[in-house]
């Protein structure tokens, strides 16, 4: 498993968790966390900076300086058009190329915009970004979004903070036999167990936040969601038996005492 | 001199620069990003960034998010 590295955008990563960076109750649980998952890239979102209060609010001091890449997501854009702005702002930060594509305009659901996310999409490939949409979980989407040059497509299996886990296992399967991208589930996990199925079902990866945030322990659920990703990749590696409708017994009769 | 910070109007000293805005503003060193009448900055493009009055600039960080 050391060797079975997952490459985004020509950066090779030894964890397949992505974590969120929203919601922690405080620095220090949050720093713990994102230690116990062992993730190695971390979203954030662009916001404007409140002059009436300019303290160091800055999530970045945070942050113990390492090896993470980061991960802006263009949250709270409704278009393309403001979604490319949000883009263009976070590569100015001069701290990452790479750009998380979300534009949602339904306030109850937070569901994606797909005809926006892939129009943004294009127009940031063109622009040289590392784009990682996140989407519908539509087997055609996604790959219409990789054949825009996605380095990554990053569907939904619930949305967005519902913990809801993976409402259609069917859709993610399919996409991941589609893809020559990785395929990354981000949004609407809620568990460990969750985190396994994602995995078994073939996916590079997955991008959490309030499951782990919002946990009463966030440090430990991060290291059970830790755990759930190398037992899942595992399972899905070493290929699972078939289901079958009766059972086998896993000791023969042939010489049983009584015959 | 009057400028439209992140949606505001905002009364300062005298700027020539987009560097002189974020100094008054007590930023300098700070990690933000700059953006002038629509147009991102980076950090070298501060100093040679004219301001003129009632200029719409916006200044963003990163925040906590998914």
């Amino acid at each position: 498993m050391s060797q079975d590295k997952l490459v985004i955008g020509g950066k090779a990563l030894s964890s397949r968790i992505f974590i969120g960076t929203g919601l922690f109750p405080n620095p220090f649980v949050q720093k713990e966390a994102i230690r116990a998952s062992g993730s190695e890239v971390l979203t954030f979102a662009i916001r404007r900076i409140n002059l009436e209060a300019t303290e160091d609010d800055s999530i970045l001091q945070h942050l113990e300086e390492g090896s993470y890449t980061f991960l802006p997501n263009t949250s709270g854009a409704r278009t393309a058009d403001e979604a490319v702005r949000i883009a263009r702002l976070a590569r100015a930060s001069g701290l990452s190329d790479w750009i998380k594509v979300e534009i949602s305009a339904n306030e109850r659901t937070l569901l994606p915009d797909p005809i926006e996310t892939l129009k943004a999409t294009e127009i940031l490939v063109k622009e040289g970004f590392t784009v990682l949409p996140y989407t519908s979980d539509d087997p055609i989407l996604c790959k219409r979004l990789e054949e825009a040059g996605a380095a990554a497509v990053m569907p939904g299996a619930a949305p967005i903070g519902t913990g809801l886990g993976i409402l259609n296992p069917y859709h993610i399967g399919l996409i991941v036999e589609e893809a020559t991208v990785p395929i990354i589930v981000d949004a609407g996990l809620g568990s460990a167990s969750d985190v396994a199925q994602a995995m078994e079902l073939g996916v590079s990866g997955v991008l959490m936040n309030t499951p782990v945030a919002k946990a009463k322990d966030p440090a430990m659920m991060a290291r059970a969601m830790k755990l759930a990703v190398e037992a899942g990749r595992l399972s899905y590696l070493s290929g699972r038996i078939a289901k079958k409708k009766y059972a086998t017994a896993s000791s023969g009769l042939e010489q049983f005492i009584v015959k | 001199m009057e400028l439209i910070i992140n949606g505001q109007t905002q009364v300062l000293e005298p700027a020539d620069t987009m560097e002189d805005v974020i100094k008054q503003l007590g930023l300098l060193g700070k990690p933000l990003v700059a953006e002038a009448n629509g147009v991102v900055l980076t950090a070298e493009q501060w100093a040679t960034t004219s301001v003129v009055p009632g200029m719409r600039i916006e200044l963003v960080h990163f925040v906590g998010g998914g």
